[in-house]
């Protein structure tokens, strides 16, 4: 899947985009992407002068965005939320130049709530993991759904 | 201690592990209702509970209306265990 592919399937509009090409999708389970990281983005005049390093906070974002792909039913234009993220670790900084491999999993689902275990990877090194829950307002669940509710 | 009595303490103290909450196993009363009543908790606790409960017990919840039974109280989620076998 191509980036105006991508671009059609999520809510989201450039610049909000933090994945470049989606490399395997395994619907309502997995997916991976890429994410090339170059200088000319916008955001490393800031995050740091004269050090630019790719906001982790992205990264998430990235796996946010893969997995809004991943869990949404087929032919429908997801619309989720991130709603948690637990035991993210950034363990290595991402500079321009690096191409980023984004690996996400669904790991359980409950109504409109989902979760997932994301991984960020340049070459063989992992550079972030962690989960994170989504909840997607498209859906029956809806953000208020409480499982007693 | 029984064997059942054993369970909702596992259930309590998963609960209070899982949510990171700011209270003791002991706080939570059985029949509370976890949910949109005493202890306050939303739709992604009940997520979490689910992951909890399947990596704690070997357990699997994936059904919606069997997460609003089975989530509704430790009692509830004690006794869908039991029935899974689990003691």
């Amino acid at each position: 899947m191509e980036t105006k592919a991508i671009l059609d399937k999520l809510p989201h509009g450039l610049p909000f985009l933090f994945i470049d090409r989606v490399l395997h999708l395994d619907e309502g389970k997995e997916g991976l992407a890429l994410k090339n990281v170059t200088a000319n983005e916008p955001y490393f005049r800031g995050h740091f002068p004269d050090n630019p390093v790719f906001p982790g906070v992205f990264l998430v974002e990235a796996m946010a965005q893969l997995a809004g792909i991943v869990a949404a039913p087929a032919g429908d234009k997801p619309a989720g939320m991130l709603a948690s993220v637990s035991d993210m670790r950034f363990l290595k900084p991402v500079v321009p130049g690096d191409q980023v491999i984004i690996r996400v999993s669904l790991s359980a689902r409950l109504g409109g709530a989902v979760r997932f275990d994301g991984e960020a990877m340049v070459g063989s090194e992992t550079v972030a993991r962690g989960s994170f829950s989504m909840v997607l307002t498209g859906s029956a669940g809806g953000p208020d759904a409480g499982a007693g509710s | 201690m029984s064997e059942s009595q054993n369970l909702t303490d596992r259930v309590k103290e998963l609960i209070v592990r899982q949510l990171r909450l700011k209270i003791r196993p002991s706080d939570i009363k059985e029949d509370a209702m976890l949910f949109g009543g005493d202890m306050g908790l939303d739709s992604i606790d009940a997520l979490e509970l689910v992951v909890g409960i399947e990596k704690e017990f070997g357990v699997r919840i994936a059904d919606q209306d069997v997460g609003e039974k089975v989530l509704r109280s430790v009692s509830a989620i004690s006794r869908f265990l039991s029935e899974k076998g689990i003691s």
